[in-house]
């Protein structure tokens, strides 16, 4: 019988040795690339498969037990998060591996696009390798170390375009992270100098509110928003996110945003939720109510397809914070349930969409959303992954983006705090009026005949729908899903109570 | 006694370097403060009891990021001189390309 | 970094910034904003002591099977090894992003020695300055490295260790290339590219055989346990030293220019 904790520091190693072997040896970067990814997307899911029954689990890097050594912890999230990144990460390689060839051949970039894929899939792994880290992580300081390497990662994969554009965006993706990376630094010392540990669970059982834990807390989370770009903080997302070659932005959007999210989930939804104060949570609602509504305008105003997904990006993520008062005030684990749909559906939509539009792009040669006729006889398989994915940002059924909302609106009712859940129809009618922007032009022919186009691959238009598809079924998953989550509700409910694990 | 002196001059001091290296109007002499700062703050771990990060970082914020700054000042300055014919050269480029 | 520098092109001819009026009022209402946060962060520290330390406690008896004397090189390579990796990892991460970025020309690597105001030959036997930073460079190096071999190897009982090290070896690379530019293109890429792998690949390496050994990743065996760490810590100072290096050269080796190196 395999013993599922000693899979989980292979998810950390498989991709770091294929990121320094896709270094060492340029020419099969692709080949390395793609095999790492697939191995990463098989060890998740047999973690998972295993685990499944006894979950939380630990496991102690160095042999040494904390509060010494470093602890890897795989709960009911973790897994979540790990499976998300595994199989949206795969797709996005499958459509990486098609596109630096579609720019090479595109026959005015050669000297740029082959460094490019060169660096592309190093970089890609030892990003994967930081976000199953912070996954993983259950430590204070290792997740820093984690976060530091997937910024990293993250800001050399958003420069890697070359653009002027891109290096600008990058260059404040890179102070912006940074700051943020400070900030969470600077909150972990005070931290560590009020409780003396830092492994989380612990920490979570000893701490006691004082003003220099506030401090820290309080440091922890504006270094963690600054990540997040939740408003007014999102100005370094639109541009970083949109001018980065596609399957980075699809990257960037489904996945690296999730990582400083999944922390803040983790800080204010399990460890320091006995200590945290109620107005935070509604702060933290409360701006991202604001991001909502200022993410949704900005989406109708956008004339590029790419910017309006980008904004769509920052809307979609104030549905995520505007479920942390909901789960306040939540008893039971239904809206947990709800925001953790809510992360991966959006992930697999978002990062359709991104992929999609790079197809769209690579036709036609511009992604202006007023000229894009043609779209649906010209590219079948991407108009369809378009209009699937937005029915899941839309949020209607059988989507998860659906799921997610519909038990966040009837959570915030019961709750009496139906202010959320007019935020969240607000939001979800925005949603629609963007969306049919897009769509609306799906369905009109073409003015003129499309020969001089370029062919996009199949394997691109087909993994951008795979993860439409899968996002809307995502219904599919609940049991198992809610199995995950229902089983952290027991660990929860010990570290409420102050029980040392 | 001598030690509590020395510490209130380096509380003093470092801030006010970072003042000055923010404020200086010429790069160069901000590059140059820079060093010193990372100098001074060696020192500062030092008494802190941290000898590992001191020599980390006299080696590598002195040392090691003065010289980066240094040589990314000199390839400023000397792309900066030829901006025209670089102006050119991407305004060609950028109609040849169209990029997402 | 091309794309940035052209950026750059936007902004004002001369280096020297201007300030306006605006800017003194960010200043002004950033240092204020800092100044409040750091008195409350004082207040708050000095009101109460620190409680007691648990991991300390918990440390204490560790030592001694940890391989090393040095309690700093033990949390940092023993009991939070892990750390370490990820930030070797983050250390190649720079190289492969500051090599993502840009290609170096061989005949030109550092752009500010240009054949227009250097002659492509350096004259390293009349007076200048390239003769003055030869001798210093055969004095200096040799030095340099046998520090840093030193202070990496010192690690484990005093203050020292592989950051250490390898900062020092990259500061005498810096010196190398500062000397002679003309080297650079000497190098086979594929040798530059192992030595940055080096350090990261062996931590990943012995972190994987502890598996072999019958223990988790990165629990080294326990009487053999000091000479991982100083393997680990030699593959990541040599690492070290050569990123830093190639930093300070801030560019891949450019595969096409390397063939004509010999021409005029």
């Amino acid at each position: 019988m395999i013993e599922p904790a000693s899979l989980a520091p292979w998810l950390i190693i498989i991709p770091l040795a294929g990121g320094l072997l896709a270094f060492l040896l340029p020419s099969r970067s692709v080949l390395i690339g793609l095999s790492a990814t697939v191995a990463n997307g098989l060890l998740a899911l047999a973690i998972t498969f295993y685990s499944i029954n006894t979950i939380p689990l630990e496991y102690a890097l160095g042999g040494w037990p904390p509060p010494a050594g470093i602890l890897l912890r795989i709960d009911g999230l973790t897994l979540v998060m790990l499976t998300m990144t595994a199989i949206t990460g795969l797709a996005i390689s499958i459509y990486a591996q098609g596109y630096f060839p579609a720019r090479i051949g595109s026959g005015n970039g050669v000297s740029r696009h082959g460094p490019q894929q060169d660096f592309f899939w190093p970089l890609w792994l030892m990003l994967l390798a930081g976000l199953n880290g912070l996954f993983l992580a259950g430590d204070l300081f290792n997740l820093y170390v984690t976060l530091e390497v997937t910024a990293l990662a993250a800001v050399a994969l958003t420069a890697l375009s070359g653009k002027h554009t891109s290096e600008v965006a990058a260059l404040r993706y890179l102070l912006v992270s940074l700051l943020g990376s400070l900030s969470y630094l600077f909150g972990t010392v005070l931290l560590y100098r009020a409780c003396h540990v830092l492994h989380l669970a612990t920490l979570g059982a000893l701490i006691v509110s004082s003003p220099v834990v506030w401090s820290g807390l309080a440091l922890i989370t504006v270094g963690l928003l600054l990540k997040t770009a939740l408003f007014p903080m999102h100005f370094w997302l639109p541009p970083a996110h949109v001018n980065a070659l596609t399957p980075v932005s699809a990257i960037l959007s489904a996945l690296v945003i999730k990582a400083s999210f999944y922390l803040i989930f983790r800080f204010w939804g399990d460890v320091f939720m006995r200590i945290l104060p109620l107005g935070g949570y509604s702060l933290l609602g409360g701006l991202g109510a604001a991001a909502v509504l200022w993410g949704g305008i900005q989406a109708l105003r956008q004339k590029r397809l790419k910017m309006l997904i980008a904004y769509s990006t920052v809307a979609q993520l104030g549905y995520l914070f505007i479920a942390l008062p909901i789960i306040r005030h939540d008893a039971g684990p239904s809206s947990r349930f709800a925001l953790v749909y809510l992360i991966i559906s959006h992930a697999g939509a978002k990062a359709a969409m991104f992929l999609a539009a790079g197809n769209v792009f690579l036709h036609f040669g511009h992604d202006r959303i007023n000229e894009l006729a043609g779209v649906k006889d010209a590219l079948p398989m991407t108009s369809f992954a378009l209009a699937v994915a937005g029915v899941s940002l839309m949020g209607l059924p059988p989507s998860g983006g659906f799921i997610g909302k519909w038990l966040l609106l009837t959570a915030s009712f019961a709750s009496g705090q139906w202010w959320w859940g007019i935020i969240l129809i607000a939001g979800s009618l925005l949603a629609v009026a963007y969306i049919y922007r897009v769509v609306r032009h799906l369905f009109t022919k073409a003015p003129g005949p499309s020969s001089g186009k370029r062919q996009v691959a199949r394997t691109m238009e087909a993994s951008s729908l795979f993860l439409a598809v899968l996002s809307l079924v995502m219904g599919i998953f609940a049991p198992l899903v809610s199995k995950l989550i229902a089983s952290d509700a027991v660990s929860l409910a010990s570290l409420l109570a102050g029980v040392v694990p | 006694m001598i030690l509590i002196l020395f510490d209130f001059v380096l509380i003093i001091t470092l801030p006010l370097l970072g003042w000055a290296v923010l404020a200086t109007e010429d790069i160069f002499k901000a590059v140059v403060l820079f060093v010193s700062f990372g100098l001074l703050m060696s020192l500062a771990w030092v008494r802190l009891n941290a000898p590992d990060v001191a020599l980390a970082e006299a080696a590598i914020g002195a040392g090691v990021t003065g010289a980066l700054f240094l040589s990314a000042l000199n390839k400023l300055e000397r792309s900066v001189k030829h901006e025209r014919r670089i102006n050119r050269d991407e305004e060609k480029e950028a109609i040849n390309e169209r990029e997402i | 970094m091309n794309g940035g520098l052209t950026g750059m092109k936007k902004r004002k001819q001369s280096m020297k910034g201007k300030f306006k009026r605006k800017d003194w009022q960010f200043a002004t209402l950033t240092s204020l904003l800092i100044a409040t946060l750091v008195t409350f962060l004082c207040w708050a520290i000095l009101k109460e002591p620190p409680g007691e330390d648990l991991t300390a406690e918990a440390l204490a008896p560790l030592f001694v099977q940890s391989g090393v004397t040095s309690p700093v090189t033990a949390i940092l390579l023993n009991f939070r090894g892990y750390d370490t990796l990820l930030e070797v990892m983050v250390l190649f991460l720079a190289g492969l992003g500051i090599w993502s970025q840009a290609t170096v020309d061989p005949t030109n690597p550092l752009v500010f020695s240009s054949p227009a105001t250097h002659p492509t030959k350096p004259n390293f036997h009349g007076p200048g300055p390239e003769l003055i930073l030869a001798t210093l460079v055969r004095i200096l190096i040799p030095l340099m490295v046998l520090v840093a071999g030193y202070l990496t190897w010192a690690g484990g009982f005093q203050a020292g260790g592989a950051f250490q090290g390898g900062a020092l070896l990259g500061g005498a690379g810096i010196l190398l290339i500062l000397a002679e530019p003309q080297r650079i293109s000497t190098i086979p890429p594929a040798l530059i590219r192992f030595g940055i792998v080096l350090g990261p690949a062996i931590f990943l390496l012995v972190g994987v055989s502890c598996f072999g050994y019958g223990g988790n990743f990165l629990q080294y065996p326990q009487p053999g346990a000091g000479s991982w760490l100083l393997l680990i810590e030699f593959g990541a100072a040599i690492s070290i030293g050569i990123t830093l290096t190639t930093l300070f050269v801030g560019g891949r080796p450019d595969p096409k220019r390397l063939k004509g190196t010999d021409q005029p």
